[in-house]
């Protein structure tokens, strides 16, 4: 009998050992990782950069544009497609040649992440874990603030062109109000330009950015002697939070260390 | 160029720009194996005739077949087809211009298809529809649209005024780039995103079923253009010239412009936009073997094809498995042999 | 040959021509004179079928309206002054564009294209590109081209008509001779031309009729010695000219005055 148990784990464990996964989007990406499924995984899309050994992986491509061949030649059972992922042509094709192909829906709140999680779990054979995760998350979520402290800005990006700022519906949103901030940008919905004029009336706190926008522009003063950022007094006393890049713009399930990052910088105020 | 060994009894060029044409076929069937053969997802030149008969080789397995049949198979012929069009289209723009430096762009076609094509990409994320599988269709429209836009505007007393024609291509070639520079702008992130990758061009969405529904247009283009080519000949040397000789040339004009749209139209749905091409093709045929259309014309759109092949090939090799966009390719190809050969023929631009 | 009968042209509203008469017959070369402005190009564009007009125009006892355009094409042939072409065609492909409105084998007309560039003593350059050609030489270049389209010199039933406007303003003097003895000698094969030219005095050597043209109406046209008259010319040019006959031969010979700037 213990031999029969033996002998079942080990097919079961062979069987999971042949399991290809390649995962076409950040968010997925990093859930996997957290789950500890990464040893299916053999490829990744473009906007996987989160945890860092998904970026040693090979990459097929941004996820809104895969290369049909490239993912194929890399033999894989499972294709985990996160919404938007495409083109659809490729997909199909990738489908036709009898690749399981899971799509996600992109969650836009804490319950549809959790929800993403649990989905996850159950696709990869890992409810367990997935279970852990979510309780993990729950667990360290900081309350959701009553009251509104501070406002602030979350600047997807700012030069001579303008400015790009996170309005309703996005990420930074839910994260600004769960950590009891005003979002400046919330009188339009997703990332779009927002007018300086107006904000110099209405002067947010401080300013949150993502890493390698940041880095890009040359490192945090840089990015706060810009011109166009002149009139806010953020900018000039360079009230700039520097988030990671799929912290602050993807749901993760390290959404806890985001609010807790805002809840603190607004602590040190 | 050595054209003084030929006898004065022989048309002059015939020759020479059979030798070319050779040279450009061989090429063409090389790149045929590399680009069947080699790519991400196996790498020998076998399997670009081992999909025939795939019984007989065993060394490759049922996915492989399977991509070469479903993916590149169908990529292949989608490049011939493209690089055969833009080629062509190009050098009846020239011709229909009288000028070497125009380009289906220069009249705004590709600026109109693509100005199309991205509003419908922001309005999809806007209204919630998927872009991707209409796009083409939009995109088609555009080119038809801009093309009788600016054709009504471009007749003057019921001719074609050429110098107009390229005027109000300009002006429609800066609207255009506005109205995509405004929709971007305003764009959110994952329109952008599509946008950016349309504006870039690829052949990546080739599929059996893509290139059946846009092959009626891309023929009509094709025989269509191929017929005229002795009546646009003649308007090289002037469109008065062409008229004494015999030749209606408001109609053929009028068919000229909509063919091209057609062509590029078509293309411009299927691949998003290629530059470069359908300028400078032209200008390689014609340091060859001379501007008259019988020699130019099929050596034009062989190189046509010899330029797609390879250009794609590399974009699917280089940064394995992932892509890069042609447009790229194709001008980091192109720029350096066409200054190769305006070195070697400083003959002068015609 | 050509005949019109009050024809009249316009643009837009202001009349150029109006109602003129007027031929060119078989063995004719007609002179068309006229100061700058007086509507030659206008009215040659016009025999050619390139714009409208009222009254009538019959090219070889048929209205032009009703010509088929490829077989007009074979019967009458433009060469304009100035023929620069962007392209760099070869002089045999120059030549070979003339045989578009003829459908035959490739050899055939490569055979034509050696005829007429033998004509024209182009055979030693059919491989050169035309605009590494000097001028004289790229009109010859254009006359062959224009041989090649009538077919001219070969035996014909039906009479051809060539209409030139300035072909020989370029030239040098010597080419100006090649040129319009060409002309002449095709005229006497029973064809006919009319040329608008500014220098009186070839016109006179070369052209058996003129036609003169003067505020928008025919001044009076004839054989070349009775018009060139020194009273025609003084109406036409506003100037004092004077109108010797030549001395080896009996065409009369156009000379002008020096004239005080003020």
């Amino acid at each position: 009998m213990k031999y029969l148990f033996i002998l079942f784990a080990l097919m079961a464990q062979s069987a999971l050992a042949q399991e290809r996964v390649i995962s076409a989007g950040g968010t997925l990406t990093e859930i996997i990782y957290a789950l500890g499924k990464q040893n299916t995984l053999v490829a990744v899309d473009q906007s996987s950069m989160y945890p860092h050994q998904a970026t040693q992986l090979p990459q097929v491509g941004y996820y809104r544009d895969l290369a049909a061949e490239g993912v194929l030649s890399m033999r894989p059972t499972t294709l985990l497609a996160l919404e938007g992922a495409g083109r659809s042509q490729a997909l199909k094709q990738i489908e036709a040649t009898g690749v399981k192909l899971i799509h996600y829906k992109k969650p836009t709140s804490v319950n549809e992440l959790l929800e993403l999680i649990k989905r996850l779990g159950t696709d990869l054979n890992a409810k367990q874990k997935a279970q852990t995760l979510i309780t993990h998350i729950t667990k360290s979520l900081p309350e959701k603030a009553k009251a509104q402290t501070h406002s602030a800005l979350f600047l997807l990006s700012a030069n001579e062109r303008g400015l790009i700022a996170a309005g309703q519906e996005t990420v930074p949103n839910l994260l600004f109000s769960y950590a009891g901030i005003t979002n400046i940008g919330a009188t339009h919905s997703g990332f779009k330009a927002i007018n300086t004029e107006v904000l110099a009336i209405n002067q947010p706190d401080f300013l949150v950015a993502p890493a390698h926008v940041v880095h890009s522009l040359g490192g945090k003063q840089a990015f706060c002697e810009q011109p166009t950022l002149r009139l806010l007094k953020a900018a000039q006393t360079c009230n700039l939070l520097v988030m990671d890049s799929l912290l602050s713009l993807g749901m993760s399930p390290r959404i806890a260390t985001a609010i807790n990052e805002l809840n603190e910088y607004k602590a040190h105020l | 160029m050595n054209t003084l060994t030929l006898s004065r009894f022989k048309p002059v060029t015939l020759s020479q720009t059979h030798k070319w044409m050779l040279l450009a076929s061989v090429c063409i069937f090389a790149l045929a194996l590399l680009s069947i053969g080699y790519g991400p997802a196996g790498w020998d030149w076998r399997l670009a005739i081992a999909w025939l008969a795939p019984e007989r080789f065993n060394q490759f397995d049922a996915l492989q077949i399977n991509v070469v049949m479903q993916i590149r198979l169908p990529r292949f012929v989608l490049a011939v087809l493209v690089g055969l069009v833009l080629a062509q289209t190009g050098a009846s723009t020239q011709a229909l211009c009288r000028n070497p430096l125009a380009d289906p762009s220069i009249i705004g076609i590709s600026a109109g298809a693509a100005m199309v094509a991205v509003a419908f990409i922001a309005l999809s994320a806007q209204f919630n529809f998927n872009a991707q599988l209409y796009l083409p269709y939009a995109s088609f429209l555009g080119a038809l649209g801009v093309t009788s836009l600016v054709y009504f505007i471009a007749k003057q007393q019921g001719q074609i005024n050429i110098t107009t024609l390229i005027l109000v291509g300009v002006a429609i070639n800066a609207l255009a780039f506005a109205v995509i520079g405004l929709l971007s702008f305003f764009a959110d992130d994952s329109a952008l995103r599509l946008i950016n990758y349309w504006t870039m061009g690829s052949l990546g969405g080739a599929s059996w079923s893509t290139i059946i529904q846009a092959l009626p247009l891309l023929l009509i283009s094709l025989v269509g253009l191929w017929r005229l080519k002795n009546p646009m000949n003649l308007l090289l040397i002037g469109e008065s010239q062409a008229q004494y000789l015999g030749v209606d040339t408001n109609k053929l004009k009028l068919y000229v412009i909509i063919l091209v749209a057609l062509g590029v139209g078509a293309v411009v749905a299927l691949t998003g936009l290629i530059g470069f091409v359908g300028l400078v093709v032209p200008h390689i045929a014609r340091l060859m073997v001379g501007p008259h259309l019988r020699n130019m014309l099929p050596l034009c759109m062989l190189i046509g094809v010899v330029v797609l092949l390879l250009s794609d090939w590399l974009a699917r090799i280089v940064i394995m498995p992932s892509e890069l966009p042609i447009g790229i390719i194709t001008a980091l190809l192109g720029a350096p042999l066409f200054m190769y050969l305006i070195v070697k023929n400083k003959r002068g631009w015609s | 040959m050509i005949t019109f009968n009050n024809l009249s042209v316009g643009f837009d509203n202001h009349s150029v021509l109006n109602a003129i008469n007027g031929s060119a017959k078989q063995g004719q070369l007609v002179a068309l004179l006229g100061e700058n402005g007086a509507g030659k190009s206008t009215l040659l564009h016009t025999l050619a079928g390139m714009h409208s007009f009222t009254g009538s125009v019959l090219f070889n006892a048929k209205p032009l309206a009703y010509q088929a355009k490829k077989r007009l094409a074979t019967q009458r042939a433009v060469m304009m002054q100035a023929n620069h072409v962007g392209f760099d065609f070869t002089v045999f492909e120059l030549i070979a564009m003339g045989r578009y409105p003829y459908v035959e084998s490739l050899k055939m007309q490569s055979e034509k294209v050696n005829k007429y560039a033998a004509i024209m003593d182009l055979s030693h350059y059919l491989t050169r590109r035309v605009s590494a050609l000097s001028g004289g030489e790229q009109q010859r270049v254009h006359m062959a081209r224009t041989l090649a389209q009538l077919n001219a010199f070969t035996q014909s039933a039906e009479p051809k008509l060539m209409l030139l406007d300035e072909p020989t303003s370029a030239l040098d003097m010597r080419h100006q001779h090649a040129l319009l003895s060409c002309v002449k000698a095709f005229v006497e094969q029973g064809n006919s031309a009319i040329i608008a030219i500014h220098d009186l005095n070839l016109a006179s050597l070369y052209a058996t009729d003129a036609i003169l043209l003067h505020n928008k109406k025919v001044l009076q046209s004839g054989p070349i010695n009775t018009v060139l008259t020194e009273q025609n010319l003084q109406q036409m040019y506003a100037m004092k000219l004077h109108v010797n006959p030549h001395p080896y031969n009996d065409a009369p010979m156009v000379f002008s005055q020096r004239q005080e700037f003020l």
